[in-house]
């Protein structure tokens, strides 16, 4: 492995890092309020507006059904006016990120579906507003569930940014595509699978250690 | 077991916006006033039902499950808006208030649910603080309230302690603690005990009846056990197929039922002999075996204590049962006090003296008993 292709390695590191990490930033930013809105909309839910849900779940399930190799290339435009550019990893973070939002929203959405009704009603019954159980209630005991659910999607997300080579965006996978595959380079291939298992099992001790820490359920 | 004492107890608090504390004591703390309620524009909940529940009062609710109880409880603080009638706590109309107005009176109704509903994110301290903190109360305030009612219920040493370390017991002393966090006139309990082994039961309802005493807290129970009843109310009423079928002081419903639903759930056997007396027994005017005696129903209905005499006297029943005879024996049966009334059935068999009359026996031990019926020989 010649110093050049160190360099590669590290920019490819950074890159994935740089990538994942400021779309799962954004995905748990946007996709957690769209997780509440998908819950306390929905019938029975404590903002009940069933049209509304309706219309949001088409939504989440429209960015969710379209492959993100489509979505990379079909939200160029958008790119551009969020961004600047079209190419780059600051290219790539826009699609990831709305890639991320729907799927990280449905698996909150989840979490916060399993709080106990009978919690609702002791704090409806305690004088509870609903923004009282939004922050007080639901949140708090979905927590465990919904960074679980995070771990999930940033583990997925490190799978997608090998993808983003296709708007030139770099990172780990763009390399293990140009060098390891298109190349022949075995080297270059085994390094990187590497590395990524080593960023991936990383990512998922952090989550699930939070996880345990915070489930009370000893 | 600080702030009862104190007039901080009838000051109205930071959170309760100035509402007077429950004032009039004469008047009722809720009444039900021919409430219906219908789920679904089909499933009929309730229908017609009228009750008042006193100031001070344990007030118990007892049906079979599906009845409607649960539904006629959570009239009282809002949680469900009953279709035809009015629900008033303190005389103001629950099903007519607004959000705000909902939002102030369930902070003078605490309540109290039969699988707790505890915060499992939250450590003791802070699910009996959470009510206060939504209400925006001062943090000095919070923790001087939530340290009297750890001491209250018992729980002092558990209060950094995880719901999910507590055991059932310990749990609804939390649940209970947070339901009276604001100082409240009134507790509902949905069958607050029904989770409970019978001994756990024992000691929260104990506790409710002290809370009730002590605190002036109007306490509303729903169960389906008459034991409840009998050993915390004060009066019951019994619903079925959500109509009110018979309701009185504890003593007078367990004395004397009225209704199959209350006979049905006291498990009174009725007119039902154990099972080896009825083979044997036979009419009356049947010839009677050579040891044959005459079998007395003799029933306590509670209402003795009105006769001015004290308790039921076993010497003066046995000597009018017996006729003077000493051949007269307990069968089967018992008495129990509930609210300081003897009640219960007793099944006595006595020797007929020769050409003796069993009927006229009956009649003459009527001055004995609230109610005495000859079955038969045996």
């Amino acid at each position: 492995m010649s110093d050049v292709w160190i360099e590669e390695l590290i920019g490819g590191i950074r890159d994935t890092l740089l990538m994942v990490g400021v779309s799962a930033a954004a995905a748990f930013a946007i996709g957690l309020p769209l997780a509440l809105l998908l819950v306390t909309t929905a019938r029975g839910g404590v903002f009940e507006r069933p049209a509304l849900n309706t219309s949001l779940g088409a939504a989440v399930n429209a960015f969710r059904s379209t492959p993100f190799i489509i979505l990379l290339v079909a939200l160029l435009p958008l790119t551009r006016v969020l961004v600047g550019t079209t190419i780059g990893v600051w290219a790539a973070v826009v699609p990831l990120s709305i890639a991320a939002i729907p799927f990280f929203a449905r698996v909150a959405e989840v979490s916060l579906r399993e709080v106990d009704r009978g919690l609702i009603e002791a704090a409806q019954a305690m004088g509870a507003q609903r923004r009282h159980i939004v922050w007080h209630v639901l949140l708090p005991e979905a927590l465990p569930g919904i960074l679980g659910g995070f771990t999930i999607t940033v583990v997925a997300m490190i799978g997608s940014s090998a993808m983003a080579g296709a708007v030139g965006a770099g990172g780990l996978g763009d390399l293990a595509i140009r060098y390891g595959y298109q190349r022949f380079d075995t080297t270059v291939m085994v390094t990187v699978i590497v590395l990524l298992i080593v960023i991936v099992a990383a990512v998922q001790f952090v989550g699930d250690r939070l996880v345990r820490r915070l489930s009370r359920r000893a | 077991m600080k702030w009862f004492n104190s007039a901080r107890f009838v000051e109205p608090g930071p959170a309760t916006h100035g509402t007077p504390p429950d004032a009039d004591p004469s008047r009722p703390a809720v009444v039900f006033d021919a409430v219906g309620k219908v789920f679904g524009g089909a499933n009929e909940a309730l229908s017609g039902v009228t009750i008042d529940v006193a100031r001070g009062e344990v007030f118990g609710i007892i049906g079979r499950s599906g009845a409607g109880k649960s539904t006629l409880l959570r009239l009282v603080n809002g949680l469900e808006k009953p279709t035809t009638g009015t629900v008033r706590v303190n005389g103001i109309d629950v099903g007519a208030l607004d959000t705000r107005g909902l939002v102030a009176l369930r902070r003078r109704i605490g309540m109290v649910f039969q699988h707790f509903n505890l915060m499992s994110a939250k450590t003791v301290y802070e699910n009996i603080a959470l009510p206060l903190k939504i209400a925006g109360v001062p943090k000095a305030t919070i923790d001087a309230r939530v340290n009297a009612l750890l001491e209250l219920v018992g729980l002092v040493d558990r209060r950094d302690a995880w719901p999910a370390q507590l055991s059932g017991g310990q749990k609804q002393r939390v649940g209970i603690a947070r339901a009276l966090v604001h100082e409240p006139g009134i507790l509902l309990c949905d069958e607050a005990t029904s989770a409970l082994d019978p001994e756990t039961t024992r000691s929260i309802l104990a506790l409710l009846r002290d809370i009730n005493r002590r605190l002036r807290v109007t306490v509303i129970l729903i169960t389906h056990e008459m034991e409840v009843i009998r050993d915390v109310c004060d009066t019951v009423a019994v619903i079925e197929r959500g109509k009110l079928v018979e309701t009185g002081p504890v003593w007078r419903v367990f004395g004397n039922p009225q209704h199959d639903a209350t006979r049905a759930l006291l498990h009174q056997p009725g007119d039902d002999l154990p099972a080896d007396l009825a083979a044997r027994l036979r009419p009356l005017d049947d010839t009677p075996a050579a040891d044959g005696r005459v079998l007395f129903d003799v029933r306590f209905t509670g209402e003795w204590r009105d006769k001015g005499s004290g308790e039921p006297s076993l010497a003066a029943l046995a000597q009018a049962l017996g006729a003077g005879g000493d051949d007269v024996r307990f069968v089967h049966g018992g008495i129990e006090r509930i609210q300081g009334r003897p009640q219960g059935r007793l099944l006595v068999a006595a020797k007929l003296p020769a050409g003796g009359d069993a009927a006229a026996l009956a009649q003459a031990a009527r001055s004995h008993a609230c109610r005495v019926e000859v079955l038969g020989y045996v």
